[in-house]
């Protein structure tokens, strides 16, 4: 049985904390896991009569190559779609760039999007367009929220599912409403401008995101278990 | 992925996340443990390389199938318990059905008797 003096011991486990910390992917915490399960093993070869060195070496074995798991981890968490992030951050910025410029009969964005008490009271009596408008609320919230959601669940699935179907609904909503307008027999209010095609643009883009970004997971979790 | 002398190395990976979930079921376990009870349960035949056990798990977790917790151990450290949410109990329920069709169906060829679910 080979043995070994405590300070090679300290020597060599500090050796393979230092190979951890060198890749990439393995943040402290990982690292603080990966060595606790070290020393659980560690502790299970020992009790099978073999020294602390030849535990340690037994143990690194098993826990496999740092530059391996360093590889492994950065492939099972790295899930970004390249274009995702491009996509929702450009929206954003067409979105709030649209609420600027011309939308309406001259009227700009930010003066049609503050029309809700006109039409609430349609709305209360049951006029569909009026409705329709009210509804687009709900769309410019989520386009509000939308850097916020991709940002902070842009590797939850789940989450993600349900950006893409609400995103999906909103762009609907939105291009559904355009749509309205240059269909209606009224005349003036076809004199739609930039602001209202870039405005519904925008939500298109956030659709196109969350698909990417949906792709990107699945993608990534076949690629995981496989 | 995984090292593995009598499993192939496909199936081993296919299997990896509903024998996770399904020990997670059974309730909270922590890396090196649920290494050791695969190994136990499998005879030995399911051999994971221990490292690549945590990607999956910290996969698992950001999928909000599992939640992981930093306890005390009964030996003074600290380890990191992994328990299943109920997403994961409603995707191990998926798994199992599949694999229970798989396995019926081989079974079926093979004149063995089959497993209900």
């Amino acid at each position: 049985m080979e043995h070994t003096t405590g300070d090679s011991m300290n020597a060599a486990v500090e050796g393979w904390r230092d190979e951890l910390a060198a890749q990439g992917g393995l943040t402290a915490e990982i690292r603080r896991e990966l060595e606790g399960h070290l020393q659980d093993c560690m502790a299970g070869f020992q009790k099978l009569g073999l020294s602390e060195f030849e535990s340690f070496q037994m143990a690194r074995q098993r826990m496999g190559q740092p530059k391996q798991l360093g590889t492994e981890f950065n492939k099972a968490m790295k899930t970004n779609s390249p274009w995702s992030r491009t996509l929702i951050f450009g929206a954003w910025a067409i979105f709030a760039v649209s609420f600027f410029l011309p939308a309406l009969n001259g009227a700009r964005g930010f003066s049609c999007a503050l029309l809700q008490p006109t039409f609430w009271q349609g709305a209360l009596q049951g006029d569909s367009f009026s409705i329709h408008y009210e509804f687009l609320t709900l769309a410019n919230l989520l386009m509000l929220a939308s850097p916020l959601l991709f940002i902070g669940f842009s590797g939850n699935a789940r989450v993600l599912r349900w950006v893409h179907f609400t995103a999906m609904a909103a762009a609907m909503l939105v291009c559904g409403f355009v749509l309205r307008l240059l269909m209606s027999p009224d005349v003036s209010a076809k004199k739609l401008e930039i602001g209202c095609f870039l405005w519904a643009f925008s939500f298109v883009l956030v659709y196109m995101a969350a698909l990417f970004q949906l792709h990107a997971l699945r993608k990534n979790a076949v690629q995981t278990h496989a | 992925m995984y090292k593995s002398g009598m499993l192939a190395k496909d199936m081993v990976a296919a299997s990896a996340k509903p024998l996770l979930l399904s020990i997670l079921a059974e309730g909270e376990s922590y890396g090196y443990e649920i290494i050791q009870k695969v190994r136990e349960l499998s005879g030995g035949r399911i051999e994971w390389s221990d490292g690549m056990l945590y990607p999956v798990l910290h996969r698992m977790e950001r999928d909000g199938l599992i939640v992981s917790e930093w306890k005390q151990a009964e030996n003074g450290r600290e380890r990191k318990y992994y328990s299943i949410r109920p997403a994961g109990r409603a995707v191990l329920s998926a798994e199992r059905q599949q694999w229970l069709t798989v396995h019926n169906t081989l079974a079926k060829l093979w004149n063995i008797r089959p497993v209900t679910a």
